[in-house]
């Protein structure tokens, strides 16, 4: 049986979240195993898509005292707060899925977590069938557009529904980093996203909650062949992943290159 | 350009050869394999001209359905020239990848950097191989 890296991480500033993926993608391109890191933010922060433009971030006032951050990976941005992440390292040859497969892989995990959590709250939660729109014509925030298979929080009586978990991915050398985020709570950054605390109408600490998801999610997302055991960082992947900070996701002139 | 007359990088990439004066140039796009297996293209930025690749490099990266991929350089040389129009009307990628869709031409610094690319059938049998 192969054995699959587990890391929980606790809260951590946007640039070193976005280089430890980024570290555990090139470990995996230097024949590394899959991993699943489950992780906070430090501090509320603006993640935007690679393809988005920084000038773009002024259609969202609400979030322009946030630090910034650009991912590589695509869709749009995100204001994590309280919000549970996740990232999926898959190496190459590892999986003959497509990127909608590999997104239905998590968020189907995410939907049977949470459905426990919505029974008497009149919500139900499911995937989204999408809206599709021009690439100019979709929301900036990455939750208020609606790609096939997000996880969407919904009124049983066809009622709006709020999206609350969404993926977007980096392909790179044959191994894809899929990132994801999961809506905790509603953020004074994004007061326009209710997160899962907030629609279902539970009382709990956002950030102790975020982290007895993290467990129940480790264990719903299927390791096909393998299980899913804990890890942390090697000495290499933490000094690589300094660097990146260094040269890309701490790097006003990398954050601000469009 | 018809795909039977064409190298190929194991990336998917294609590469017309072709001559312009003492410079050998390559002119480099994505096979429709590689298009379809995209889909739903967004976006896409450019190398730069006067860039000098690597074969393996990437130099073109490309967003769909979330997915940012990179395009690599299939050759060694210097970008001479791109598709500008390329990234405002994708949809050429699904029409006419082998025409109209090229991505960008590279005059070739080290010849020997063609002993990699695959021929057409060479290239059908890895994209076999991929597709199960």
């Amino acid at each position: 049986m192969q054995t699959c890296r587990l890391i929980v991480d606790p809260p951590q500033s946007g640039a070193w979240n976005m280089a430890v993926d980024e570290a555990l993608l090139e470990s995996a391109v230097a024949g590394g195993l899959p991993v699943f890191r489950l992780y906070q933010w430090s501090e509320p922060t603006l993640s935007l898509g690679y393809f988005q433009a920084v000038a773009d971030r002024q259609r969202h006032p609400a979030s322009l005292g946030c630090p910034l951050v650009r991912r590589r990976s695509g869709g749009g941005a995100i204001l994590h707060d309280y919000e549970l992440t996740y990232s999926l390292v898959i190496p190459p040859g590892r999986s003959s899925r497509t990127p909608q497969q590999h997104y239905d892989l998590v968020h189907d995990a995410i939907v049977e977590i949470l459905t426990p959590f919505t029974s008497g709250s009149g919500l139900v939660v499911r995937k989204s069938a999408g809206i599709k729109r021009s690439p100019a014509a979709e929301p900036f925030l990455c939750f208020q557009r609606r790609a096939t298979g997000d996880v969407v929080l919904a009124d049983q009586k066809l009622g709006p529904d709020h999206k609350i978990a969404g993926s977007a991915q980096r392909k790179h050398r044959g191994t894809i980093l899929q990132h994801g985020s999961l809506l905790i709570a509603r953020s004074a950054a994004a007061p326009e996203l209710p997160g899962v605390l907030d629609l279902c109408g539970t009382r709990a600490e956002p950030t102790k909650f975020a982290g007895e998801l993290a467990d129940l999610l480790a264990k719903a997302v299927p390791q096909k062949g393998g299980s899913w055991e804990p890890s942390k960082l090697s000495a290499a992947e933490l000094a690589q992943a300094e660097r990146f900070v260094a040269e890309r996701f701490g790097n006003a002139n990398w954050n601000h290159c469009r | 350009m018809k795909p039977e007359e064409l190298l190929y990088a194991k990336t998917h990439e294609w590469v017309a050869l072709s001559t312009e004066g003492a410079d050998k140039i390559a002119t480099v796009g994505i096979s429709a394999f590689a298009v379809e297996a995209l889909t739903d293209l967004v976006f896409m930025e450019l190398p730069k001209v006067g860039r000098q690749v690597q074969p393996e490099e990437s130099f073109c990266e490309i967003e769909s359905v979330k997915a940012v991929s990179d395009i690599y350089a299939p050759v060694a040389g210097e970008v001479i020239a791109v598709n500008s129009t390329l990234p405002d009307k994708l949809e050429t990628l699904n029409h006419d990848p082998y025409g109209a869709g090229w991505i960008a031409k590279i005059k070739i610094t080290d010849e020997s950097s063609l002993a990699s690319l695959l021929t057409h059938a060479a290239y059908q049998k890895q994209c076999e191989e991929e597709a199960h």
